[in-house]
């Protein structure tokens, strides 16, 4: 079927530095970094893919940090899920990593890769979003940061310029619960059909601050601002339950999704108002 | 043996093959090379339908380590199949379906072999293309095959009885379409083959087929050789469920052999593998049952339309048994019933376990529920009252020698509970929010069916008793990871006083082992076990006779104790191994071998199809219970009972596994696995998108139990197991999926927008 990537012809560099990693992504216009690899692997495998270099980030100095406010791209969802303040601050991030393919899949992938890999339904992504995460991207010249919700350009494609490397989301401390609803075909390890992500701050019986993003419902994963919009003010109780269902079909409403063989573009748009009213619900004390 | 505890039937031991297949010591096709091997890549049309202008292959044979590149124009132009010939073995001046074999390339590396595929160009002018099977039918669309202007590629009719009569009697007449779709068998080890072309114009096919001798037939015939030209030998398969009856992959590898003058290994990874899956073939059904007030069925009528997709492999035997099998499960009274495959420009469909059976139950076991409902009858007591008994024969002459069916309805209801149990959620039935419900489906299946290949009905056997001891069992039947190697083991074991580790069940290979039909039709453990049991005896008498020859006794005063034999009145003994060691002496080197043969006792179908095609019937009842989440049109299943009757169970460890993979497959056939199409195309070739459960998927209660009968035709009591297992399955869980929502699942899988659709339409 596919040509498969010749493994004798690909040049295979392992910098040690930040600095290193983007010089070395600069030698050559089909170079790809590679972390995991759960991605890049399928897709080379496949032929979608076809890098003459392949720039090994596991040793990376710095790359793999976790911290109360950073993720290094490196990350990994096992280290996400043994993490007692991931688990505390950002549930919903963490409940991601736990549906993110099985367990082998979980102990090599990265919240890098899966944010550079970009597909429209990347676990991680949508619970960054709520948790107002910013990409830290290291290029020739600087550092540069990008909101998350501008990181992505289409499915697969990102902001990232030639030599650019994410290096870490940096997320400000967030208060409220965060939750994490998809649908899926499958138990046992499946990519999400559609996802959903949301976070409410509750203060003093009101909503202070609402955010909802919404996953394989569009191009790239987003914030869908005008359902947080009808959510924040109101008093927790029947108008937080009717406000809920508002940003529910609000969200429904931001939905421009494919038919694919694994769903409708109805389906889609049907199920979006049900995971995020899910969501929201789960974010209520 | 009677009266003597058996040692090793019913006995759980673990599968004798299984520390190879654990520590991949086992080799399968992928891990065979040979000196001089070459790799084969396939080109394969891009197109549904159209005509070959012209295939220039010029630059692929440019490519280094390019030793074969072949075309239609090159190899044998005979018309051949197993059922309609009209297989080739490359494309000659059409394609009909998008992976149709059109080129083949063998080369010194599977990359080379890629490469110069894809350099191949073909040049197809393409003709209009026809996906759906009734519109296929239909008056004026073109032919596939100009041979069949009606893309007619199969026709099944059968009518027994007074319908006309039945339906006077009936008062209550419950009708309805069904249809089941394509699933992909989803084995662990693709489709590969290893052919050697010899110099002298033979042939040797490595190659993970289940019926090597009925292939090879085909292969023969293909080729135009005389059958001996072919040596068939069939390594270690891992797993089939069907799809690796009669490949066609072998003609064109051995083609490339013969160009290539070497030996060509073709594997596919499991993207082509699965592009180019014969699935289980889609049917349309429309089915109609008259039952009386006192709910006995008096008529039945079913009108079945398939898919054979661009050529036919076996889907007009599955075809036949869609379309009357269940008439031997219940008494219908009456029964008028036909079926057509129809040709499309698709890949070609095949056989997958309990094929036909489950498909046609998946709507009657739904319109039984519905009688049951609307007569206000215990679906339970509904089934058994028309059931077919232990004793009786059905209307096409089905003798069903032994059934447990009735104990095995008691043991479901009281291990699952239903239908009692579901009168405790019977309020929670609706279309929002989470439901639950229960279903509960029966099946039967053959054991052993006859009409297949008139060469060789029944089955033999050898059992070789070497000097050195060793037993070695040789069988026509191959094993395909079920398990069967393990049983015939047990079974020789038993009558021989070793242990089942001490015999080795030889794979088959044409050069060495009996011919039989295969192993297929759920026929493996009841007929080769039957002529091992005979040939295991044949081998004992003849090893106690040669004893009592050497110490000039009388042989029925020899007593044997596992691997011991006395001599009871002068107290002499020896064993087994030391006795067969003396036999090859005395006899110049010849092993002692007993032969064993099994002719069934069977009845040829006779003009009307009317005969007792199979010499056992297995029995299974089901219950699932199922959650269903109304907003998203997600189901799945909780709690699941299986009761089977196959008799005396060989080894209760195997015969469990072979249970839950049944429940495994049938979760994910009613659940999720569909081979997705599109005008043509395999949408979802790969385990990411072509979705079979796992472990989160099954039901938390997994309840197997076997209510043990004793079967007079199978070997030591025992009938068959693994099809009757699936063949339940995908009705119980559409049962109780109508029982939580109300909705009737029309089609499989009921997978989660199809239900969601569902309810949506039914709510509004």
């Amino acid at each position: 079927m596919s040509s498969v990537m010749d493994p004798t012809k690909v040049t295979y560099l392992r910098p040690t530095s930040v600095a290193e990693a983007v010089d070395a992504l600069r030698t050559s216009d089909g170079a790809r970094p590679i972390a995991g690899g759960t991605d890049l692997m399928v897709q080379v495998r496949l032929g979608r893919r076809r890098p003459d270099t392949v720039v090994d980030l596991s040793a990376v100095d710095g790359l793999a940090e976790l911290s109360e406010e950073r993720i290094g791209a490196g990350v990994t969802m096992r280290r996400l899920l043994a993490s007692e303040h991931a688990a505390a601050a950002w549930p919903a991030l963490v409940e991601a990593a736990r549906l993110l393919g099985g367990r082998q899949i979980q102990a090599m992938a990265t919240v890098g890769g899966n944010l550079c890999n970009a597909s429209p339904a990347a676990e991680s992504a949508t619970p960054l979003l709520v948790h107002d995460a910013t990409a830290r991207i290291a290029g020739p010249d600087c550092v540069r940061a990008v909101p998350l919700e501008e990181f992505w350009s289409g499915p697969g494609q990102t902001v990232l310029g030639p030599g650019e490397l994410l290096i870490a989301v940096t997320l400000p401390a967030t208060a409220g619960r965060s939750a994490y609803r998809r649908i899926e075909l499958r138990r046992s390890v499946d990519i999400a059909v559609v996802s959903a992500a949301a976070r409410l701050e509750i203060v003093d019986g009101a909503v202070a601050q609402a955010r909802v993003a919404i996953g394989a419902a569009a191009p790239t994963p987003r914030r869908v601002v005008a359902a947080e919009q009808v959510l924040e003010g109101v008093a927790v109780g029947p108008d937080l339950e009717r406000a809920i269902n508002q940003a529910a079909v609000l969200a429904g409403d931001a939905c421009v999704p494919i038919d694919d063989t694994r769903a409708t573009a109805r389906y889609r748009t049907a199920m979006i108002p049900v995971l995020v009213s899910r969501a929201l619900a789960a974010c209520v004390p | 043996m009677t009266g003597i505890a058996p040692r090793w039937i019913g006995q759980g031991i673990a599968q004798t093959d299984m520390r190879d297949k654990l520590t991949g010591a086992a080799d399968y096709v992928g891990d065979l090379t040979v000196p001089r091997m070459l790799h084969a890549a396939i080109v394969r049309s891009e197109v549904a339908h159209g005509i070959i202008r012209s295939i220039d292959t010029s630059r692929a044979e440019r490519v280094p380590g390019v030793r074969a590149v072949l075309t239609g124009a090159d190899t044998p132009s005979i018309p051949f199949g197993p059922y309609v010939p009209d297989w080739r073995i490359l494309a000659e001046d059409k394609v009909r379906y998008i992976g149709d074999e059109i080129a083949a390339i063998a080369a010194t590396s599977p990359e080379a072999a890629r490469e110069a595929a894809a350099l191949i160009e073909v040049d197809i002018e393409p003709l209009p293309a026809v996906f759906d099977p009734f519109e296929a039918l239909a008056p004026d669309t073109p032919p596939i095959w100009d041979e069949r202007p009606d893309n007619v590629a199969n026709a099944f009719a059968i009518d027994r009885g007074d319908l006309e009569a039945g339906w006077a009697a009936a008062d209550l007449v419950v009708e309805g379409e069904f249809t089941t779709n394509r699933i992909y068998h989803g084995y662990l080890e693709p489709i590969g083959v290893l052919a050697e072309a010899h110099p002298n114009g033979r042939y040797t096919l490595t190659v993970p087929t289940h019926i090597p001798y009925k292939a090879r037939i085909t292969y023969a015939s293909a080729l135009g050789i005389p059958l001996d030209h072919i040596r068939m030998v069939v390594p270690p398969i891992g797993g089939s469920f069907g799809a690796k009856y009669e490949m066609l992959e072998p003609l064109i590898v051995a083609c490339l052999s013969r160009a290539a003058g070497a030996p060509v290994r073709l594997v596919y990874d499991r993207e082509e593998d699965a592009a180019i899956a014969r699935p289980r073939p889609p049917f349309h059904f429309q089915h109609r049952i008259g039952v009386t007030a006192e709910g006995r069925f008096v008529a039945r009528e079913t009108e079945v339309t398939g898919i054979a997709g661009a050529r036919v492999f076996w889907s007009p035997a599955i075809l036949a048994t869609a379309v009357h099998r269940v008439d031997s499960l219940y008494h219908f009274g009456s029964m008028q019933g036909s079926g057509r495959l129809a040709y499309t420009n698709e890949p070609p469909t095949t056989a997958m376990r309990g094929f036909g059976n489950a498909e046609a139950l998946f709507g009657i076991e739904q319109l039984i529920d519905e009688i049951a409902e609307r007569l206000d009858h215990d679906p339970i007591e509904l089934r058994r009252r028309n059931a077919a008994k232990a004793g009786e024969r059905t209307m096409h002459g089905w003798l069903i020698s032994s059934s447990e069916l009735p104990a095995c309805l008691d043991r479901a209801r009281e291990l699952s509970g239903y239908p009692q149990r579901r009168a405790l959620v019977e309020g929670t039935r609706g279309r929002t929010g989470i439901r639950r419900g229960m279903g509960m489906a029966i099946a039967h299946h053959v054991s052993g069916y006859k009409p297949i290949l008139k060469d060789f009905d029944g089955s033999s056997a050898i059992v070789r008793l070497g000097g050195d001891g060793r037993v070695s069992l040789f069988v026509g039947e191959p094993d395909l990871g079920q398990g069967q190697v393990t049983i015939l083991s047990q079974i020789v074991a038993e009558g021989l006083g070793c242990a089942p580790n001490d015999v080795q069940v030889q794979g088959v290979d044409s050069a060495m082992s009996p011919d039989a039909v295969g192993t297929l039709a759920s026929r493996a453990t009841t007929m080769a076990g039957m002529a091992a049991v005979e040939a295991t005896r044949a081998a004992r008498e003849r090893l106690t006779a040669f004893i009592a020859s050497g110490w000039q006794v009388d042989a029925s005063e020899l007593e044997w104790d596992g691997p011991k034999v006395t001599h009871a009145v002068s107290g002499r003994s020896s064993t087994l191994a030391d006795a067969a060691h003396d036999y090859q002496v005395v006899h110049c080197g010849l092993p002692l071998l007993g032969e064993g043969v099994h002719r069934p006792d069977t009845e040829d179908l006779d003009a009307e199809k009317y005969g007792n095609p199979s010499v056992a019937y297995p029995f299974a009842a089901h219950v699932a219970e199922v959650e269903v989440d109304c907003d998203t049109g997600q189901a799945r299943v909780i709690g699941y009972w299986a009761v089977h009757d196959s008799g005396t169970i060989l080894n209760p460890s195997t015969a469990r596994s072979q249970v839950l993979g049944a429940i495994a497959q049938g979760v994910g056939w009613s659940l999720m696995e569909d081979v997705d199409i599109v005008d043509g195309a395999v949408r979802n070739p790969s385990f990411l998108d072509y979705r079979i459960p796992g472990a989160g998927d099954m039901p938390a209660r997994t309840v197997v139990e076997f209510v043990e009968g004793y079967e007079p035709n199978g070997p030591h009591g025992a009938k068959s197991l693994a099809e009757a297992a699936i063949n339940p399955t995908i009705a119980a869980v559409a049962n109780a999926i109508h029982d939580a929502t109300g909705v009737r699942p029309r089609h499989v899988p009921i997978a989660p927008e199809r239900l969601w659709e569902a309810l949506q339409e039914d709510a509004s």
